[in-house]
């Protein structure tokens, strides 16, 4: 009941995250949502490597809770930067000739954003302090969660075991979660 | 009497979902420690029938040799064309030549780890076999079950006159702590 109460949120978020899934909530390139661009000055050092210029593009936007970025060239050989974080994607491309960054920021939904939280695990590579302590929660509640089940089904068994519902519940949901299983190995 | 009714709810529902909250559980922590999984690979050559399409050929294949899996992207290639077959725990990626019907079959074996590791991402309920549409009704009635178990293992709480206090003061906690990160990360 303890570990019930201090993951309660998380419990929920989790759900939420199914829901999503299930729903197959669009993520930012199918929302159809315009995304955000802007332009700033910048000038890549003529001796950096593409990974010490994504660096530099890095501290020049400081992107709220992203981590290290993507570097890639796209078609037209421009560097590209993308920033992945909870709330989406920051595209960055370098316009060498212009002297510009040009960004683009794409928002998800609140939806995908609940998503992406109950996916943040201890190896996020962000920064800022709230990826990092959210990443926490999520592992302390992913063990809360195993001593919940675990606990629970103890207690339900121990106390309520001669209930014809109670052995029904336990048949059916192993057999058909085993079922499950050596189907789709 | 409502009480009694939620606690068996509860119950029933916690019974039901064990498995499943336990596979998302421990493949969550395989991936939060990236726990590697390594494949055990297999190659075979097999003969089909020659100048088939993709799909007429994975059902021969799936018929006379015992694959299975839902069919992936189809890519050219000289001669004929490459598709794997994903399942949970591996896939088996098939290149054909179209002129002689010989077929390359590569099998990837994930064990115990890869099945928990794919069951967690499956979702959905338009795939292309009816086992994978089935899973993804699981896991919606799992997600909503979560809903459920939190809403009536609360109310139980709260007719506990003895644990109010300190079940108060772990809800508070929860609740100040999550959402207060929940707004941290979506400003």
């Amino acid at each position: 009941m303890y570990t019930g109460l201090l993951n309660f949120t998380i419990l929920c978020v989790f759900g939420l995250a199914g829901l999503v899934a299930t729903a197959e909530a669009p993520d930012i390139f199918k929302a159809g949502t315009v995304p955000v661009v802007t332009t700033l000055p910048f000038r890549a050092p003529g001796s950096a490597s593409d990974q010490q210029v994504g660096e530099l593009i890095r501290e020049q936007l400081q992107t709220a809770h992203a981590g290290k970025p993507n570097i890639r060239r796209d078609a037209q050989h421009q560097l590209v930067a993308d920033f992945y974080s909870v709330n989406g994607l920051v595209r960055a491309t370098l316009l060498e000739g212009e002297g510009q960054l040009q960004v683009e920021t794409r928002r998800n939904s609140i939806w995908r954003f609940f998503d992406n939280a109950h996916a943040t695990t201890i190896q996020e590579t962000a920064s800022d302090w709230a990826p990092g302590a959210w990443a926490w929660y999520i592992e302390l509640s992913i063990w809360s969660l195993m001593l919940m089940a675990l606990t629970g089904v103890w207690l339900g068994l121990t106390t309520r075991w001669p209930f014809w519902w109670t052995k029904a519940s336990v048949v059916v949901g192993t057999v058909g979660f085993a079922i499950f299983y050596w189907v789709q190995k | 009497m409502i009480f009694r009714f939620l606690r068996h709810m509860h119950l029933i529902l916690g019974l039901l979902l064990f498995w499943v909250v336990m596979m998302y559980a421990v493949s969550a922590v395989q991936m939060a420690h990236r726990i590697r999984i390594v494949p055990v690979v297999t190659e075979s050559d097999v003969m089909a029938t020659p100048g088939l399409d993709a799909r007429p050929l994975a059902n021969e294949l799936m018929e006379k040799n015992g694959i299975s899996g839902e069919m992936g992207n189809v890519t050219p290639v000289s001669g004929g064309y490459r598709f794997p077959l994903n399942r949970a725990g591996g896939a088996t990626q098939i290149t054909y030549d179209r002129s002689t019907g010989k077929t390359h079959l590569r099998a990837s074996d994930t064990g115990f780890w890869g099945v928990l590791n794919r069951l967690h991402h499956f979702h959905g309920l338009h795939n292309q076999t009816g086992v994978r549409n089935l899973w993804g009704w699981t896991v919606l009635f799992a997600s909503l079950g979560l809903f459920a178990l939190g809403g009536t293992g609360i109310f139980m709480w709260f007719k506990l006159y003895k644990e109010r206090t300190i079940g108060l003061v772990l809800l508070g906690a929860n609740l100040v702590v999550s959402v207060g990160l929940l707004i941290a990360l979506r400003m």
